[in-house]
């Protein structure tokens, strides 16, 4: 359920890359707000700013100008430690590779973010064993290596790895074009039902068509702009 | 973050693999020409080792065993004469000439020990008395850790009981074969009396090359030779401190250190490339996924921990390798008669070897990791 306070604020955002003649401009002046336990689908064409401005959510890239606040926090005004540790708590990633960690065990790779937080491996393994139980994974697919699982399998593990820490904010960079229709369908349900039902807060970039229906609402990039908002009855 | 390091280091067999053969590598060679160095130097004072006296006496520009500068007769009489010495017997060693039956000549260290106490005369083999130098002309050969030296080649046998030699025109009839410690650098030996040694080498005016001194009960071996430096104006030295001189001389002398210090040079420069470049080629293929971690909230920090652990980790099973693969070819080479001492400072040296090159590679790789941003990777691009 959307409540009103606002996970993200974002106002005037503006971020150019390179410099003099070679220097393009990648957002010109972002205004977005996302509220708690929304699902915000960012759609638009390839090169309009989408993955840019989801980075600058993430905290991974900084903005050039204006003000943007994710839960009341600033990453510019954060070193990158304290940047690195509010990434940790608070927020999960969807990525659009999955970037598995070819090394690791599906439940090893979901629980990631734990052992990086320092918990204990056997704890840290049980908990994502438990999360992708949900996700219809038996034990066979959980000790099995990402090269052994197929691409909707995989983004269900990468999905687990990012709520396994249950952050109170995920970002997903095109989650579903790596996979087939049905398979995009599939990660889509399973992050409305499992990430948005808990009062998280989601960003989606996107330029897949079929999937935009399973957001709350829609902001349309063109240019490094939102040119529209639409808002979904669900 | 450790436990994730490591998977990641063993999930890509090749390059792990890679890795612990550099380490492994610089690890045996380094500890392996450490030992070899130490097999050497402990041979080059195997006369020192082997023969009896604690305090040995020589000519003051005398340093090591090595080169041999002869002292007067009357040297001996006045170590003896010096407060805190029991017994003194003259040595002497020289080299000669020695023409074998066969016709064929080789080098060979006259050693030729003091016939009344026969004090200097390496072991003996089983059934080989120190009394058969007592018979007319007779002398004992040896390998001394050379190899075939000291045999005939018509009919191809070892030299032994009966044969006898030809030394400047004098007879040197064997008594048999003794069992003395291997020399370095490896020479034939040829041991005998201290009158029959006079009898064959050549005439000089003084002949006597070291006087071995033992002190009385209680006494120090450092204070009698200080002594016996004081009255004589000749150079005494403890065993010990002789055997250190021997080293020292020989480490400032032998091309074979040269040698060593190249073996050295070749590990080490073979384990650093190999180690910094796998280590490199693992993290630059890995940086999209440490991207992953850093997004995720891995601090840099941790990033620096985990690739000194997967370092640390192919160090200490590399050198464990390397150091076990170094005693396996210890004990070949022990077992052939080659020169072999694992003292503690060739474990010491390899443990180094391995740390600083671990410690390169780990920088090595650390390199493009602090300078990866993950914005880009996380993007495709």
């Amino acid at each position: 359920m959307v409540a009103d306070t606002a996970y993200i604020r974002c106002e005037g955002v503006t971020k150019t890359y390179g410099e003099g003649n070679a220097s393009a401009q990648a957002l010109r002046g972002i205004d977005l707000e996302v509220k708690r336990g929304e699902l915000l689908m960012l759609e638009g064409p390839s090169g309009c700013g989408k993955t840019t401005l989801l980075s600058i959510l993430a905290g991974l890239v900084h903005r050039d100008g204006g003000a943007c606040a994710v839960l009341g926090k600033d990453f510019d005004r954060m070193d990158g430690r304290e940047s690195a540790l509010f990434r940790r708590g608070e927020m999960g990633f969807v990525f659009q590779a999955f970037n598995l960690i070819p090394a690791l065990t599906a439940a090893e790779n979901a629980a990631t973010p734990l052992l990086i937080a320092g918990a204990a491996r056997g704890k840290a393994v049980k908990k994502a064993e438990s999360l992708l139980g949900q996700m219809g994974f038996d034990q066979r697919m959980m000790r099995s290596l990402p090269p052994k699982l197929s691409g909707g399998q995989q983004q269900r593990v990468a999905i687990a790895r990012a709520l396994v820490h249950e952050p109170r904010i995920v970002v997903c960079d095109e989650p579903t074009s790596a996979l087939d229709k049905e398979a995009g369908k599939t990660v889509m349900e399973l992050l409305r039902k499992i990430a948005v039902a808990q009062d998280r807060t989601l960003v989606v970039v996107t330029h897949d068509e079929r999937i935009l229906s399973y957001g709350d609402r829609i902001a349309r990039m063109e240019d490094g702009r939102i040119v529209r908002i639409e808002t979904l009855c669900s | 973050m450790i436990f994730l390091a490591l998977k990641m280091l063993t999930g890509d067999r090749t390059k792990y693999a890679g890795l612990l053969f550099g380490v492994t590598f610089t690890s045996f060679l380094v500890t392996f020409a450490a030992a070899y160095f130490g097999g050497m130097m402990n041979r080059s004072y195997a006369l020192v080792a082997e023969t009896p006296g604690d305090v040995w006496v020589m000519d003051p520009a005398v340093v090591s065993v090595e080169p041999a500068i002869p002292l007067p007769d009357s040297a001996l009489n006045r170590v003896r004469s010096v407060a805190g010495v029991r017994s003194a017997v003259p040595l002497i060693v020289s080299s000669a000439e020695a023409r074998f039956s066969d016709g064929t000549f080789q080098s060979l260290e006259v050693i030729g020990v003091d016939d009344e106490s026969l004090a200097g005369l390496p072991r003996m083999p089983a059934g080989l008395k120190a009394e058969s130098l007592r018979g007319p002309d007779a002398a004992l050969i040896d390998s001394g850790g050379t190899d075939g030296k000291t045999d005939l080649t018509r009919p191809a046998r070892p030299l032994g009981r009966g044969d006898v030699l030809s030394i400047n025109d004098n007879r040197a009839i064997l008594a048999g074969r003794s069992d003395a410690l291997p020399r370095y650098p490896p020479r034939p030996l040829l041991y005998t009396t201290l009158p029959n040694a006079r009898r064959i080498l050549p005439v000089e005016r003084e002949e006597i090359t070291f006087v071995l001194a033992n002190v009385a009960p209680g006494a120090d071996p450092k204070d009698v030779a200080a002594r016996i430096e004081q009255a004589t104006g000749l150079r005494a030295r403890p065993r010990e401190d002789f055997e250190q001189d021997t080293v020292r001389w020989m480490i400032q002398n032998s091309e074979d250190v040269g040698d060593v210090i190249n073996m050295l040079s070749i590990a080490m420069l073979v384990g650093v490339a190999v180690t910094g470049v796998m280590m490199f080629m693992f993290t630059n293929e890995n940086l999209r996924f440490y991207a992953v971690l850093k997004a995720m909230g891995t601090t840099t920090w941790q990033l620096v921990v985990a690739v000194v652990a997967q370092a640390a980790v192919a160090a200490a099973i590399g050198a464990g390798l390397g150091m076990g693969l170094c005693a396996l070819a210890g004990h070949f080479f022990v077992v052939n008669d080659f020169p072999y001492r694992l003292e503690w400072f060739a474990p010491a040296l390899g443990t180094v070897a391995v740390v600083v090159i671990s410690m390169l590679a780990a920088a090595a790789s650390l390199w493009p990791l602090l300078r990866m941003r993950p914005a880009p990777y996380l993007a495709g691009r």
